[in-house]
């Protein structure tokens, strides 16, 4: 296998307003994400040669709605579907579409609209039969994961939720210094502990938002990303892995150790050259659907040793000032979850943040320069990792 | 083929829903008093297919499935005008495909017909074992008398020739063509007339004239009856007609009114299963069905009582709860339409729902012959070793699992009943299942919870219910 770090460079990215946008249609933010990310790389919709579009609900459209609202024509424009990690499998197509030659630019568009749907959540019966699947629900899923944390490591309910009420905290607080963030509105842990539950152990603020949001982002070859700017953004890594079934019906899986998480972490990080991923990286943006899902990741992806989340939380490590800053940005939580565009809203505020170009100076790191993204889809079955940085080698 | 051994009941089924509702609430938010007692109320996933596939679970722990070779269910509240619900029920109760299958409907003495010809098929072919089941859900206008003393339930019988526990003594029947109680094609609750009406030319003539029929044919005189099992339309009419009978009140067997109510053409088959958990070989009891006319059997116990006696139906007393609020009692019966919740994501089609039907209906698990792995669903690609079509399907339904993991999710549910456990769980053969949990409380729900399955409705996309399993916590010890 050929080595893929640092042979393709993000030149370009734009984020629209995440929230709930009703002023906006799907076509709408697009523009409004694509805009940003032209006049960032200096290019035009004439440069693009080729377009993959993520988008996680709309049914049987292709990327017509891409098309349609940029006005790009006679080059491919694919529609990539992969749940949560839709905007993450577009990008890594990208990745293979500059990396194998046959393009120069190469962009990547994740929308998603959520708000017309009329209904608040993501809706329940997310199987793939209408009957055994019927009732089940994300938050009603993921949740499994704190309560099997809980038994593992004999936390009471309480103590189990005063844990993970404090990644909401965490992501609340960071969402506060991010303008284009959905929610602004710092939260205390009292405030996690009295909030309506929605599936035990989570409570309204152990849930992500759902959100109307785009993302976009224009990838050259390494060799040519300086033509484009100073300060280019080096893919080092990619990783995604999936697994068979769902997780509930798996034969005797523990809800501790995704295979699906640990074996794209690996992956990424052998190709990023990455031995130990808590000490080396600079931040991360994971997957923080819910708060479980946020520190089970950490166990997984070795930011931590397994059952090491506990204290890590406890002493503020992965705090925007602590070891290792995660969801710096606010995260799912607070910044949205607009399901397509996530993946490319992760990536580009490591791509700001490598720049050193951060919207709000207050939330900018000091030292970033290699930084992880990373979603977790399905039930969950697939999860994709991607590791940026602002240097070659 | 002539059959000389004995015919009769072989084994006993029934089933009570896990919630009941207080008689005295349910008058108390008209503005009145209540009747005494309580009604027993099938839950939002239950109907009267659901709760027949129950008892007759219960009725097949002491029959060899695969002897059974003929299935008759009885209901007036079948979800379907047109099409079986036995065919289903001996589906989920994993009856072989060449039973036959057999539908009683519309009466409220097909429950007391179906055992009778069950008794005939029986004596006809010595081989012959007869599943019967009947449920009724029936609706009466709210704030009727009705309302409050119809209950929901069910009741199986296992029929058939040898080791019966009570014999067919003798059996007859009289019509009456009467308007008492009655629903027209569409109706959604039951029509009555004047009550003296109803009683005095329906139930008072026909049952003591069945009654003394059978009795005659089997040649024994009321005193020598030892239990008198009968249906009743309310509190106190089964004592008169009793009487008339010539039976005195301590030959009566509580018709189960105060704790279960009138459960349509399950009713006399659910009484006459109570009144063999306390008979004694050679008790003879008469088994009295009113509806449209009446039907009375004679039965004389025998001592297999002994080894296969069980509180058959008190054992649902034991594990039951008040249902406190009346207005998604009537929500759960379609009586009131509350605010719809929101849509489900993927449509239901016949077509799907007939090729996953060992899935749905069976709860058929694969068992990989090469590598051992045990999976639910079944798939056609083992898991663990990727072998093809390596797996045998086995049927899970009564198998006791254990809760391993589980979320009480407040907003997955019907907007009239919106919390769903969603429960993770392994079976005592290992297999690793999905299901939501149903008939629980929340502060019983613990990791390491006895859990078994129990058949449920789904929902109606499709334009058609859709059945599947649950777990429920294990509340009677067998």
């Amino acid at each position: 296998m050929r080595d893929m770090k640092d042979v393709v460079a993000i030149v370009g990215m734009g984020c629209s307003k995440f929230g709930e946008r009703w002023d906006c249609g799907l076509q709408d933010l697009i523009v409004e994400a694509a805009t940003e990310a032209y006049a960032d790389a200096g290019v035009g919709p004439e440069d693009i040669q080729c377009c993959y579009f993520s988008n996680g609900t709309l049914t049987a459209q292709a990327a017509s709605q891409c098309a349609d609202a940029l006005m790009l024509r006679n080059i491919p424009i694919l529609r990539n579907e992969n749940y949560c990690c839709s905007g993450h499998v577009a990008l890594f197509n990208a990745w293979l579409a500059v990396a194998s030659g046959a393009f120069d630019v190469v962009m990547v568009v994740g929308a998603e609209k959520l708000k017309d749907t009329g209904f608040p959540g993501l809706g329940t019966g997310r199987g793939i039969t209408p009957v055994r699947e019927a009732r089940r629900t994300a938050p009603g899923s993921f949740s499994q994961i704190a309560c099997r944390y809980f038994e593992e490591y004999g936390l009471s309910y309480e103590e189990g939720r005063r844990m993970l009420a404090k990644i909401a905290v965490k992501n609340h607080g960071n969402g506060v210094l991010t303008p284009r963030a959905h929610f602004h509105k710092s939260i205390t842990v009292e405030d996690v502990m009295k909030a309506p539950i929605i599936a035990t152990p989570f409570s309204l603020y152990d849930c992500c938002g759902n959100s109307d949001g785009a993302a976009c982002a224009i990838l050259v070859s390494a060799e040519r990303a300086r033509k484009y700017r100073d300060d280019p953004v080096y893919i080092k890594g990619f990783g995604i892995a999936m697994d068979a079934m769902l997780p509930h019906y798996r034969p005797g899986f523990n809800w501790l150790d995704f295979d699906s998480l640990k074996t794209s972490s690996r992956k990424a990080y052998e190709m990023a050259g990455i031995k130990n991923p808590r000490e080396e990286l600079d931040m991360a943006e994971v997957h923080d659907c819910f708060t479980a899902t946020e520190m089970i990741i950490y166990e997984n992806f070795g930011f931590t040793g397994r059952g090491g989340a506990i204290r890590d939380i406890e002493e503020g490590f992965f705090e925007r000032d602590g070891g290792l800053p995660v969801n710096v940005d606010g995260g799912l939580k607070c910044f949205g979850h607009p399901v397509g565009a996530s993946g490319i809203r992760m990536t580009y505020e490591c791509y700001k943040q490598l720049q050193h170009r951060v919207d709000n100076p207050e939330r900018q790191l000091k030292k970033c320069d290699l930084a992880l993204s990373h979603t977790f889809g399905g039930g969950p079955q697939i999860s994709s990792v991607l590791i940026t940085g602002n240097y070659l080698g | 083929m002539s059959n000389t051994r004995k015919t009769g009941i072989l084994s006993v089924g029934a089933y009570v829903p896990y919630y009941y509702l207080e008689r005295q609430l349910m008058g108390s938010v008209w503005g009145d008093r209540g009747l005494k007692g309580c009604r027993s109320m099938a839950n939002s996933d239950e109907d009267s297919l659901t709760m027949s596939v129950e008892a007759g679970r219960d009725c097949l722990k002491k029959i060899p499935r695969g002897r059974v070779t003929h299935h008759y269910n009885a209901t007036t509240t079948s979800p379907y005008a047109e099409k079986s619900g036995a065919a289903l029920i001996s589906a989920a109760c994993c009856l072989n495909e060449n039973v036959l299958s057999v539908d009683f409907n519309s009466s409220l003495r097909a429950g007391m017909s179906a055992l009778k010809l069950a008794l005939d098929t029986a004596a006809s072919d010595g081989e012959a074992v007869v599943l019967v089941t009947a449920a009724d859900t029936r609706n009466a206008p709210p704030k009727s008398n009705e309302e409050q003393l119809f209950g929901d339930a069910a009741a199986a019988f296992a029929v058939g020739s040898g080791d019966v526990i009570a014999e067919l003594r003798a059996f007859a029947s009289v019509d009456n063509e009467i308007h008492d109680y009655w629903r027209n094609s569409g109706d959604k609750v039951i029509n009555t007339t004047e009550q003296r009406f109803s009683t005095d030319e329906g139930y008072m003539q026909s049952v003591p004239a069945a009654v003394r029929e059978a009795m005659k044919l089997a040649g024994v005189s009321a005193e020598e009856v030892s239990r008198f099992v009968v249906n009743t339309p309310g509190l106190r009419e089964y004592k008169k007609a009793a009487a008339k009978c010539g039976f005195k009140p301590e030959q009566i067997c509580d018709p189960l009114m105060d704790n279960v109510g009138n459960c349509g053409t399950a009713h006399t088959l659910l009484v006459l299963a109570y009144a063999l958990e306390k008979a004694a070989p050679g008790d003879i009891i008469v088994a009295a069905g009113y509806g449209t006319g009446a039907n009375a059997a004679v039965f004389e116990v025998t001592p297999e009582i002994e080894s296969r006696r069980e509180k058959y139906v008190s054992k649902f007393f034991e594990r039951r709860r008040a249902f406190g609020e009346y207005t998604r009692f009537l929500s759960f019966r379609g009586q009131l339409e509350p605010k719809q919740g929101e849509p489900f994501k993927i449509p239901a089609a016949p077509a799907i729902s007939w090729r996953e039907r060992n899935t749905y209906l069976k709860l058929y698990a694969g068992r990989c012959t090469k590598c051992g792995t045990r999976v639910f669903p079944a798939s056609r690609v083992c898991y663990n070793c990727h072998s093809v079509d390596s797996e045998i399907e086995e049927s899970q339904t009564e198998a006791k699992s254990k809760l391993f993991s589980f979320s009480i999710d407040r907003l997955a549910g019907r907007s009239d009943d919106p919390i769903v456990v969603q429960a993770i769980a392994d079976d005592d053969q290992g297999v690793r299942f999905y299901l939501n949990m149903t008939d629980v409380e929340e502060s019983e729900v613990k990791i390491g919870m006895d859990l078994e399955f129990t058949f449920r409705k789904i929902h109606n996309l499709g334009g058609y219910p859709n059945y599947y399993w649950k777990f429920r916590p294990v509340r009677v010890s067998e």
